[in-house]
């Protein structure tokens, strides 16, 4: 036996170190559909680039496919007892021109999807028609703070300016860092003739976020420039999750969300705990069924980040999986007091299981008491305030509307100018 | 309706169920070009469709036509449509096939579908819908069925919900032994009515009873055609967008090689396999819809939700072959260079080109797989050198085989 290391070489460090996945491929005997044998291509490992993995002497080819569909490939030959390194690099052509953008380029932001559909899904005709402006194109926008839990209604209002610091221009938009708090944040995005956007920031405890507000060309003719809003979790494997999921590549998602950089334990001890990490992990062990490797670390999750929605999304859908009911409905229940959760695969699997539980049937009946099911009623009657806004398409959780408390899908039609909050064109040229 | 029986000769075996629904045909709707009436049940601004019952039969026969590689037996098929005069002119076998797809007849198809899905755990089950759907709150999808804008009904009698649909397929103590690997295919718009949130949320009929799930270990995608909050679309008379996409994947654009860790011991599709190409094969389909004059905002996309572990959808006939160009960069090195492709698994060429490589690009097809191409120079050209690169040539995304030379 011999031993394949991975190394990765992009122009970043930031780059070269995410622990992303890779398949290492050989020959082997394969059937035809006439039940032949015949020698050929075969996937014979998943690891991912910090874990070396044992193979027989032979020819092998060894891939990584990156979120932003980019492939690396090296094919190598091993000899018996010699242990070998593959490089795996992109093409020249390939290259990111800004090392500095090398990240976002390889892996890109995570998507919230079509935040403001009723514009763009307008005729534009029937907004433009043959008008055009004799000035230049507006670019305001007001970006507000919160944090709280609106599910109780205990949220305030924050100064963004804390956010600014760190602002800097990146390519047409502005960057900055968000610290994590041990309370649930988010930020809205306000700019005339849109609904404003709300959008739960993957900040939370130790774990802090970077949000980029990047302008959008519309494809359509005659549609206004208009500003959207990316993401990204500081775990950058957890970021590269995200970004496979979006783009609906499961068999790279599902290979990440079991590399060591997302194994929920670790991510949990020490002092360093990245509790975003632990929760992108969570869903999409979840998603994609690996119950097994969630061990009983979801309760840790729920226990020891008192205000954090997920863990107690996480916790009631863990039990759900595993037929412990009336333990998953208590779990789910703690969303009242911790708000909503940060991403929508909280939300839908909160939604999606107060509704099977509030099917009266006598099976339910035996498994929850009547008052446990009108606390679940009162629940599934909370959060239809908020679903009919809710981006179910995205990732990260967001959803229309100037009120939080009350969203709906109003565009904005004010003075920008008496909205309190960061004006973020004030970073750009 | 029964359409395909083969449970007497898989007996106790595992085996593959279908349950296949296309509806176009709702009479209470108007068609094109009448407009909706203000008056009356409503009815969501929708109309009559003519391409989702020939969406549904294009499923059946591909589930037929590869039956043979199924991972496990093909035992029934339950085929339910109500196609439109413009789609059994088209494909007359739609006419009368099956059965009318009425609430009733899906309550009953369902029922006897989940009776056979709980005989085996390692069997499979299919379910694909194509026509009308709304969501009641963003995230679920409740599908309409022929009967929808009946005066008569509450206004979603005629409809049903994928999430009482696939809950009530869970294991489950009255059914430990359901079949663990589900597949699930909604076609449909997931457009939240306005009027749904101005009333009390309208409620789908109820499938079948849903039992309370014991340990949920099930691989169980379901694939919607539109994300939540946006449309599906097809176009008068030819199977949907997302229908087209997704033949075109399990036809080939979704292969895999063998895979030892998922069993895989040919070429394969997998669920996971399948959501990856389908991104690739909805785009092709969307730039179709834009040169038809859609809109772009309306960007065909699509959503999979509880995907579970990858498992085998259909095991394939050999490795597709694929279209690939083959590039040699810069372009004035072509009257000089000798151009050589190498099955890296065997290590034989398979092309040799002499100077100049024409046309350029080149557009080949081959068997998808490991290549490498290698472009020579007989004698020292200034400026250029002799290079080898390596390509692997796996559906979907097929790189062009450029080799740089300088």
């Amino acid at each position: 036996m011999s031993k394949l290391h991975f190394d990765f070489q992009f122009r970043s460090g930031e780059m070269s170190n995410v622990d992303l996945p890779v398949e290492v491929r050989g020959l082997r005997e394969t059937t035809t559909p006439a039940q032949e044998k015949q020698r050929g291509l075969t996937l014979i490992q998943r690891s991912s680039v910090s874990r070396s993995v044992d193979v027989d002497p032979g020819v092998y080819w060894v891939t990584a496919r990156l979120p932003s569909g980019h492939e690396l490939s090296a094919r190598v030959a091993v000899q018996s007892g010699r242990d070998v390194t593959v490089v795996l690099k992109p093409d020249p052509e390939d290259v990111s021109s800004n090392e500095d953008r090398e990240l976002s380029h390889f892996i890109g932001g995570v998507s919230l999807s079509t935040p403001w559909p009723e514009l763009d899904a307008a005729d534009p005709d029937a907004v433009w028609g043959d008008l055009q402006s004799l000035g230049g194109e507006t670019l305001d926008m007001r970006l507000r703070a919160f944090q709280g839990n609106l599910i109780g209604r205990a949220y305030v209002e924050q100064d963004p300016a804390s956010w600014s610091h760190t602002a800097r221009r990146e390519g047409d938009g502005v960057t900055f860092e968000v610290p994590g708090r041990d309370a649930v944040q988010w930020l809205q995005l306000v700019q005339r003739g849109h609904p404003p956007l709300n959008v739960m920031l993957p900040a939370y405890g130790q774990s802090d976020c970077q949000v980029a507000v990047l302008r959008r060309e519309s494809e359509a003719e005659g549609v206004p420039i208009t500003w959207t809003v990316e993401v990204y979790p500081q775990n950058r494997v957890a970021h590269a999750l995200l970004r496979y999921r979006d783009r609906g590549d499961l068999e790279q998602a599902a290979a990440a969300a079991t590399s060591p950089a997302m194994d929920g334990e670790n991510l949990l001890a020490g002092k360093a705990r990245d509790p975003i990490g632990a929760v992108i992990g969570a869903y999409s062990l979840l998603r994609f069924g690996h119950l097994d490797r969630l061990h009983d670390w979801t309760g840790n999750l729920m226990r020891r980040f008192p205000e954090l929605p997920d863990g107690a999304a996480i916790q009631g859908e863990h039990f759900a999986r595993l037929g412990k009911h009336a333990q998953a409905l208590d779990a789910f229940l703690a969303l009242k007091d911790r708000g909503l959760p940060l991403f929508t695969d909280g939300l839908a699997f909160a939604l999606q299981r107060l509704d099977l539980y509030l099917q009266a049937t006598t099976e339910t009946e035996a498994v929850f008491s009547p008052e446990l099911l009108r606390r679940a009623g009162a629940l599934r009657h909370r959060f239809e305030r908020w679903s009919p806004w809710v981006n179910f398409g995205g990732t990260t959780l967001s959803f229309t509307g100037f009120d939080p408390a009350l969203p709906d899908a109003k565009p904005f039609t004010h003075e920008l100018g008496l909205v309190a909050g960061m004006d973020l064109t004030l970073f750009l040229p | 309706m029964l359409v395909y029986d083969n449970r007497a000769a898989v007996g106790q075996n595992p085996g593959l169920h279908a349950l296949i629904v296309g509806v176009s045909n709702y009479p209470r709707l108007p068609s094109f070009p009448e407009k909706t009436s203000l008056s009356g049940p409503p009815t969501y601004g929708m109309r009559q469709l003519t391409s989702t019952a020939l969406s549904a039969y294009r499923m059946y026969e591909w589930l037929l036509s590869c039956r043979e590689l199924l991972p496990v037996p093909l035992a029934t098929i339950r085929f339910l449509a109500s196609p439109s005069g413009v789609e059994t002119e088209i494909e007359a076998r739609l006419s009368g096939f099956g059965g009318a797809a009425t609430l009733e007849r899906f309550q009953e198809s369902a029922i006897q579908w989940r009776d056979d899905a709980a005989q085996h755990p390692e069997g499979v089950t299919c379910f694909y819908f194509a026509g009308h759907g709304v969501e009641r709150n963003k995230g679920d999808q409740v599908l309409l069925l022929e009967g929808f804008g009946s005066p008569n009904a509450a206004p979603l009698f005629h409809a049903v919900d994928t999430h009482t649909l696939r809950y009530g397929m869970a294991p489950s103590a009255r059914r430990p032994n359901i079949a663990r690997r589900q597949l699930y295919v909604v076609d449909a718009c997931r457009m939240l009515p306005a009027e749904f949130q101005k009333i009390q949320t309208p409620i789908p009929t109820a499938v079948f009873d849903v039992p309370l799930p014991g340990i949920d270990d099930r691989r169980a995608p379901i694939f919607y055609a539109a994300v939540p909050g946006a449309r599906a679309w097809a176009v008068n008379g030819e199977p949907t967008f997302f229908c087209t996409a997704l033949l075109e994947c399990l036809n080939g654009l979704g292969a895999r090689e063998p895979d030892e860790l998922l069993g895989a011991s040919q070429w394969h599709i997998s669920s996971h396999s399948l959501a990856s190409a389908l991104s690739d094969s909805l785009l092709r389909q969307e730039q179709r819809r834009l040169q038809m004059g859609g809109h772009p905002a309306d960007r065909l996309n699509f959503q999979v939700d509880g995907a579970g572990e990858d498992f085998i959808l259909t095991n394939l006939s050999g490795a597709p072959v694929v279209d690939v160009d083959l590039i040699i960069d810069p372009a004035g090195a072509l009257p000089h260079a000798r151009v050589t492709v190498i099955d890296d698994e065997t290590g034989q060429p398979v092309r040799t080109f002499e100077p100049p490589l024409s046309p350029h690009p080149y557009r080949d097809r081959l068997q998808a797989g490991m290549y490498r191409v290698r472009a020579d120079f007989a004698a020292p050209v200034a400026g250029y050198r002799s290079r080898e690169r390596a390509f692997r040539l796996v559906p979907p995304r097929i790189p062009p085989m450029k080799v740089r030379v300088v």
